[in-house]
């Protein structure tokens, strides 16, 4: 747990202000059994946020055609939910989330030709 | 009435308490009344957590809205782990240590679903950030080297400062932690957004701001110098400073990157507030020196033998009559901290202690921290729960 780990002192000439710092070992566990499955794990969440950073530039993109702006990559960075539409989004990745990784919260028994219940 | 309705509310009453009060006092110091969760536009701007890119900052948003959905998915789980439990005859009160608990329930395999979740949002929410500031690393510096020598506060860096061990551990598996990343200040700023929604907002520093509104003030309602004492990335000095605009602020913590970022953030925000590399423990101002003495966080974070320094060093530059307010997670000592830990909250303590390196946070939840103040000299100690929270309100004075 302890690993010394030495920063770079400065990037490009400028200093960093860095400290020596002890790393985590977290990264390396394995809490699934195989670590490839914790990977695939970790890499549907990736996508799950992946696909809404796509969602939310659509749903962007429809609201300013709605007010006749041309969906330009500036206008889409530049809008300014209000706080309805921020609370609506969250709702949206809730029900995504939801729908999509409820899954993992399944209830499984044992089986004699499966040890789910180990 | 959602939550956010109810906060409003609760933080509204409180300003305008704590406004009438210090109205009332005979030559009280001038504060200013907001609303955190009803902020003008200028108000919101200037306050705004989101990260430069849409992209970038919907990332962080999908996880922080997965972490509480998933949450909700997983709520049956306590039931069919006391089933699977009860079937090998362990009792959910079963006497085991925090490891033996995570151990046993890591598995069953919904609970080490649920900890690989909770763990890989974790680390996701970290990279994102971590890739938002590395991968502009010069320019960043760059503009941090300008803000270094910019106003209107001062910025003060202790090279020959000697780092004490315990600081350096990657805290919350914050890549560098607090002190080893030249970008940690950055870091934690925009990750304490996504931190645990379910308990504060903190969009447009809603929760710094509503501390502030909370901080209690001397009787006499003066509130010339403020010490914020571990303030990484300043949010609460600089809500302190808000609200008291003619009050000295001072920001202090271990982490150079993390006073160069709240520095830079005070300069982009034009406010008067100081920040110093200096230890909680040995602060090095003079004695008498502040009206109010606050921290956020910080004790769960240091060495349990720390713990009486702080609150001693506290004592110290507070004047008479001063007031303390260190916010923090409910410890024993505290009448909300009742009842021995089941097996799924060992576990959760002992997850976020070695998996999540809350190094210090088991043994800072056993201390009897109100007697620690009271032990030190403390008076007029005020001590509940935060409603709907797991932070506890602890506060003193020093006598007069």
């Amino acid at each position: 747990m302890a690993e010394v780990t030495k920063p770079a002192k400065t990037i490009n000439g400028k200093e960093t202000f860095a400290a020596d710092y002890f790393k985590s070992d977290t990264g390396k566990q394995v809490w699934l059994d195989n670590p490839h499955i914790d990977n695939l794990v970790s890499v549907s969440v990736a996508l799950g946020a992946e696909i809404w950073a796509l969602k939310q530039r659509q749903i962007i993109s429809e609201k300013l055609a709605e007010q006749k702006v041309f969906p330009t990559t500036a206008a889409i960075e530049g809008y300014k939910p209000s706080k309805q539409e921020e609370e609506d989004w969250d709702a949206e990745r809730q029900g995504l989330a939801k729908r999509v990784y409820g899954w993992f919260a399944r209830e499984t028994v044992a089986t004699p030709s499966t040890q789910a219940d180990k | 009435m959602n939550r956010r309705d109810t906060l409003a509310i609760a933080s509204m009453l409180t300003g305008l308490a704590l406004a009438s009060r210090a109205h009332a006092a005979t030559g009280a110091t001038k504060e200013v009344k907001f609303d955190p969760y009803n902020q003008t536009p200028e108000q919101e701007a200037r306050h705004a957590v989101r990260l430069p890119k849409l992209d970038q900052q919907s990332v962080q948003d999908f996880l922080s809205s997965f972490r509480a959905s998933i949450g909700k998915e997983f709520r049956p789980m306590r039931g069919v782990l006391e089933k699977a439990l009860a079937q090998q005859g362990i009792a959910m009160d079963a006497d085991m240590s925090l490891e033996q608990a995570w151990t046993t329930l890591m598995r069953h395999p919904m609970y080490a679903m649920n900890a690989r979740l909770w763990m890989s949002t974790q680390q996701q929410m970290w990279s994102n950030i971590y890739a938002v500031f590395h991968d502009n690393a010069d320019e960043i510096l760059a503009e941090l080297e300008q803000a270094d020598k910019s106003g209107p506060g001062k910025l003060e860096l202790n090279p020959d400062l000697e780092i004490p061990d315990y600081t350096r551990h990657e805290i919350h598996i914050q890549p560098g932690g607090y002190v080893g990343d030249p970008f940690a200040g950055a870091i934690s700023h925009y990750g304490f957004k996504q931190f645990d929604r379910n308990v504060w907002i903190n969009d447009r520093m809603e929760h710094h701001l509503s501390m502030a509104l909370e901080t209690p003030v001397p009787a006499d309602g003066q509130v010339r110098r403020i010490l914020d004492m571990g303030t990484g990335f300043g949010a609460f000095a600089t809500s302190l400073k808000e609200r008291f605009p003619e009050a000295e602020v001072w920001g202090i913590d271990v982490g150079a990157p993390m006073v160069r970022w709240a520095h830079y953030r005070a300069v982009k925000m034009d406010l008067d507030v100081n920040f110093a590399q200096r230890l909680a423990e040995d602060t090095k101002f003079p004695d008498g020196h502040f009206d109010v003495v606050v921290s956020y966080i910080l004790h769960h974070e240091v060495r349990p033998d720390i713990h009486g320094k702080i609150v001693a060093e506290a004592y110290r530059v507070l004047r008479p009559g001063g007031s303390y307010f260190p916010v923090d997670f409910v410890t024993t000592g505290n009448p909300r901290y009742a009842g021995a830990p089941d097996l799924m909250r060992k576990a959760s303590i002992w997850q976020d202690h070695r998996w999540n390196t809350e190094v210090w946070s088991p043994a800072y939840r056993a201390t009897d921290f109100p007697g620690i103040m009271r032990k030190v000299g403390f008076v007029d100690m005020k001590v509940s729960a935060k409603t709907g929270t797991s932070f506890q309100d602890v506060h003193g004075f020093k006598p007069v």
